[in-house]
């Protein structure tokens, strides 16, 4: 195999990742891999199925730790702090770095009680307070002008891409630092795909964003920074507009060009 | 590594390129035949291959933007595709100017024949070896025949020079007919001219190849 191509991107690490490994069991599903996310960007994980994207960022929140056989080597930095101490706080980490998954996955509920949830199990408020909350997260989302006349409307009845916004803006609710996506765009529409797009667009100017993507066209759309997994090792990490028109590595070109994977 | 439709489709436009580099090919050794025996009956010819020229370049165009449009190319395909659509317009400026000489030549077809400096004798193997080395750095996917048309490219800028300046001199002094001192001065113009747009096509085929731009680099920049 080629040598590796790792750039260090430009401005504040938001994520610094050294050495990790990731193992279910006795098996290797990510191979010593070392990069920096930068704040208030937008980074696209990419590569063939079961390359290990998602359960790259399921290390970056965590989510890892309920799976009783995983186990973690190396350091994950956010803001200075490595994420895997012993002592780290998971609620407040999860709050720190939201998620929003595949499948549009709201709560059997009112659309205002989804995005409130998190914040009522969060600390008590007041309700003019969440309805405040409820407003911005729903505007953030770019969902607020289809459904500010029936807040409480059950969940379910939205459009599957509406429900991908309402989970946007119900992780947004609770004010992350940083939005990890897996595949959000996966089981929605090509107009709903573009909407969320252009959210995330918009989302970088708050938060820094890291998306895994199966849609290379999107991961180039949308992503400032291309990481590209191959089982389980990083083969090359660079500005996006590097990665799709010159990559440094022969098999990013081949997987990018739709030679394989 | 599985061979894609797209593939197939890339080397037939790659086919066409090539096509085009035949006709400019042509075009330009019956433009040096015509400056070398003053024939103007070769002219007929090289109109004819302007014009297929300009009616291969259209076709082109159209088919890269209808592969960019819908295949949505990244990387070493989308630079195939943008250095054919430049490499293809470059190409028909050649044929450009091969009609250019002919027309000048048959415009002072009364000063005819001419004996042509030496600069403009040289200047015409030179500007073959470049258009050489340029088509074949496209078609070879050849940086070593790019850089070197590249360097070849300056000769003829300083042929041009000593030409123009030699023959304005000369009408300053009244020492020449000023129609054939103009004819030598626009053919060398116009040839030098091939020699650039051939430079172009080396530049565009190092792109494809390196995924580097050298336009406006020095030569020092580019050989590093």
């Amino acid at each position: 195999m080629e040598s590796s191509h790792i750039a260090i991107p430009e401005g504040k690490p938001k994520i610094q990742i050294e050495n990790l490994s990731l193992f279910y069991g006795p098996k290797l599903v990510l191979n010593n891999i070392s990069l920096v996310i930068p704040e208030n960007k937008v980074t696209a994980i990419i590569g063939p199925s079961g390359c290990g994207k998602s359960s790259f960022i399921r290390i970056l929140n965590r989510m890892n730790d309920l799976i009783p056989e995983a186990r973690v080597e190396g350091q994950v930095w956010i803001d200075g702090e490595n994420i895997y101490d012993k002592d780290v706080d998971l609620v407040a980490l999860r709050k720190k770095v939201g998620m929003v998954f595949q499948k549009p996955n709201p709560f059997p509920k009112s659309i205002f009680d989804n995005i409130a949830y998190g914040l009522k199990i969060g600390n008590h408020r007041g309700q003019a307070e969440l309805e405040q909350v409820v407003e911005r997260s729903l505007r953030q989302a770019a969902l607020w002008d289809e459904v500010k006349d029936r807040l409480h409307q059950n969940a379910l009845k939205l459009s599957g891409g509406q429900q991908q916004r309402l989970c946007i803006a119900r992780a947004l609710a609770v004010e992350p630092e940083i939005i990890l996506f897996d595949e959000p765009c996966s089981a929605i529409d090509p107009i709903a795909t573009a909407r969320v797009e252009e959210l995330i667009h918009q989302l970088k100017k708050d938060y820094t964003v890291v998306i895994v993507t199966h849609n290379m066209q999107q991961a180039a759309r949308v992503s400032d920074y291309t990481a590209f997994l191959w089982l389980g090792e990083l083969i090359e990490y660079d500005r996006t507009e590097k990665i799709f028109t010159n990559p440094a590595n022969k098999m990013t070109e081949d997987y990018i060009t739709g030679r394989f994977g | 590594m599985s061979e894609r439709v797209f593939d197939q489709e890339l080397r037939e436009l790659k086919g066409e390129i090539a096509e085009l580099m035949a006709v400019i090919r042509e075009a330009f050794h019956l433009t040096a035949e015509l400056l070398a025996r003053q024939d103007l009956s070769l002219a007929d010819r090289i109109g004819e291959l302007e014009k297929k020229s300009d009616s291969l370049e259209t076709e082109l165009q159209k088919r890269a933007a209808t592969l960019i449009a819908l295949n949505q190319p990244v990387a070493r395909d989308l630079r195939m595709l943008l250095v054919s659509m430049n490499v293809a317009h470059e190409l028909e400026r050649i044929a450009d100017q091969c009609l250019n000489i002919s027309q000048r030549l048959e415009e002072t077809r009364d000063a005819l024949p001419v004996d042509w400096p030496p600069e403009i004798v040289e200047m015409v193997s030179r500007t073959r070896d470049l258009l050489n080395s340029a088509t074949g750095a496209y078609l070879q996917n050849d940086e070593e025949l790019a850089s070197q048309a590249i360097g070849q490219d300056l000769f003829l800028d300083d042929l041009k020079s000593a030409v123009m300046h030699r023959y304005l001199d000369l009408i300053n002094k009244r020492a020449v007919d000023p129609a054939r001192a103009v004819l030598f001065i626009l053919v060398s113009r116009h040839l030098e001219k091939i020699g650039d747009l051939a430079k172009n096509i080396a530049e565009e085929s190092y792109y494809l190849i390196r995924g580097e731009f050298i336009k406006h680099l020095r030569l020092p920049d580019i050989y590093h």
